[in-house]
């Protein structure tokens, strides 16, 4: 498909569907997931291109009632690509329309997965990681910092996926659905993920014992031998612990309970301290 | 009290916007929600602690794809309110936010399986008519209001009946069973983590976790700075990566000759 170039009234558009995109989840549900959303979006765009001809409304609004869902800050740029298709189908007579839902479900699994792992896993994770040290000393910069450091790169992700996907249509789509590419930033990810994740469980899961071996002055606490070993070995064989339990696929209810159970007894038989 | 009641409604009516007017900001995250309702009763600094508490025991909670596994909102706002009103800090926030909150993930999945479908055929209908409006007013405010409106109300119940009743029940919890708790409030970021790497684990980047363990651990470089090290790792391999590419591609080229 050939770029489009955004003439003002179409901008007009983008900007109400940029800001539908906030709005749209409002109507997800099991069964079609975010269809409805994703219509209620494309309202704006096709009230504009099918404003005089009530069968291609009707018709269009029924093609995007179908099952669709998207992790939410990749909506944008798919919408930018069907408010393109849906321009073409309106001027040429013998535009194929099934390319537009097509278009969309070949979209739909390999941007879900760089959102889920890379935007609401990772990201998420690293903007807690920075805001937690102030939130945990009660200070207000701590929420703050975390609802800025998630929001201000996703609200420019959203506004110029919208632009790229209308502008460069589907050309984009080919690069983007390059597996390739997707796990490359997948993996990225990850990593940095794990990064994070080794660095908070050593920071901020506590695990200590009063348990004292010998008498008088020349005892040594547990504690302290373990982290003569390895600093901070009993949190990191807790964490061990609990992701064991997970792959045994112990339900996460038990493993609540049991981790309070554990804490409560463990305090109660004095080899547990806050 | 009742006042204090409709302020809690308008916090999960916010935490709820993650979906319905944030697209989600992840304005429902304890770290938002409790600092929020610590504003509402008065004592911010509190709301704020609890809040990031909350947060790291549920870090690893998310939803993937179509499962919702928790409820955020209550959880977050039910568990600072009990907190703050106990003076019992996390501890009241897990053992009276946890029951109420999967009370209302049980009454949310009963919306969505019962009564969403009712929405979307009406959608549906106004698809087939071609009546853009209707739609979007429908899929809007249908689903603005099955999907959360029931649970902000029973937020504000749980809010304006279980406050007094909370605190004569603490009263009654012998004094290790609170210690306990609290050590637990130490442990459960452990689960938070746990489930973090349960998504992402695969056995060659299990040392990027140890190299970040070890660095806090020994040299104290606090998350931040972890985080940003991690960023320069990623990109050397990035542009090893692309070097080796274009290495290859040039041996294919000298082939040719």
């Amino acid at each position: 498909m050939t770029s489009n170039t955004t003439d003002t009234n179409m901008k007009k558009v983008l900007n109400q569907t940029f800001w539908r995109t906030f709005t749209m989840g409002s109507s997800w549900e099991y069964t079609k997931q975010m269809a409805t959303g994703y219509c209620y979006a494309m309202v704006p765009a096709l009230k504009k291109i099918y404003h005089n001809n009530s069968k291609g409304m009707s018709q269009a609004m029924q093609r995007h009632m179908e099952f669709f869902n998207i992790t939410n800050v990749f909506a944008p740029l798919v919408l930018g690509t069907s408010i393109a298709m849906e321009q073409k189908n309106a001027q040429s007579k013998d535009f194929d329309t099934s390319l537009i839902n097509n278009i969309k479900v070949s979209l739909m699994g390999p941007l879900s997965a760089i959102g889920d792992s890379l935007i609401m896993s990772t990201f998420r994770i690293i903007a807690t990681g920075i805001a937690i040290s102030f939130a945990m000393q009660g200070n207000v910069l701590g929420p703050i910092l975390f609802l800025a450091i998630y929001n201000i790169p996703c609200t420019i992700l959203r506004y110029y996926g919208l632009k790229l996907g209308y502008e460069k249509g589907t050309d984009l789509l080919e690069n983007i659905s390059d597996s390739n590419l997707i796990q490359n930033i997948s993996e990225k990810a990850s990593i940095l993920g794990m990064f994070v994740i080794g660095s908070m469980t050593a920071s901020l899961v506590v695990l200590n014992s009063p348990v004292k071996f010998g008498v008088g002055k020349s005892a040594v606490k547990l504690t302290s031998i373990f982290n003569q070993i390895l600093p901070n070995s009993l949190p990191l064989l807790f964490t061990i612990f609990i992701y064991w339990l997970l792959k045994k696929h112990v339900k996460i209810g038990y493993i609540l309970l049991i981790i309070i159970g554990f804490s409560i007894l463990g305090t109660g038989f004095k080899f547990l301290s806050a | 009290m009742i006042f204090k009641t409709l302020l809690i409604g308008v916090v999960a009516f916010i935490g709820y916007g993650e979906y319905f007017l944030t697209g989600r900001g992840q304005v429902s995250r304890p770290i938002v929600m409790g600092p929020l309702t610590g504003l509402v009763l008065g004592d911010l600094k509190t709301g704020i602690i609890i809040g990031a508490s909350l947060e790291l025991a549920y870090i690893g909670v998310q939803e993937v794809g179509a499962s919702v596994p928790q409820d955020m909102v209550s959880s977050g706002v039910l568990g600072t309110v009990f907190a703050i009103s106990t003076g019992k800090g996390i501890s009241a926030a897990l053992t009276f936010g946890l029951p109420i909150s999967m009370l209302i993930l049980i009454v949310q999945n009963l919306a969505y399986v019962f009564i969403c479908p009712l929405y979307v055929a009406k959608c549906d209908k106004y698809a087939k008519n071609g009546e853009p409006d209707k739609l979007s007013r429908m899929s809007f405010w249908g689903g603005t209001i099955v999907n959360f409106v029931p649970s902000i109300i029973l937020i504000m119940l749980a809010y304006y009946f279980g406050n007094g009743f909370s605190k004569t029940i603490v009263a009654m919890i012998p004094q290790f069973v609170q210690d306990g708790l609290v050590v637990a409030s130490g442990l459960l970021p452990a689960f938070g983590f746990a489930m973090l790497l349960q998504a992402i684990l695969r056995k060659e980047i299990v040392p990027y976790f140890i190299i970040g363990f070890l660095i806090t651990s020994y040299l104290k470089v606090p998350i931040i700075g972890v985080s940003l090290f991690g960023l320069a790792v990623i990109l050397i391999m990035y542009y090893q990566e692309k070097k080796n590419a274009l290495n290859i591609a040039e041996q294919e080229d000298d082939d040719d000759f």
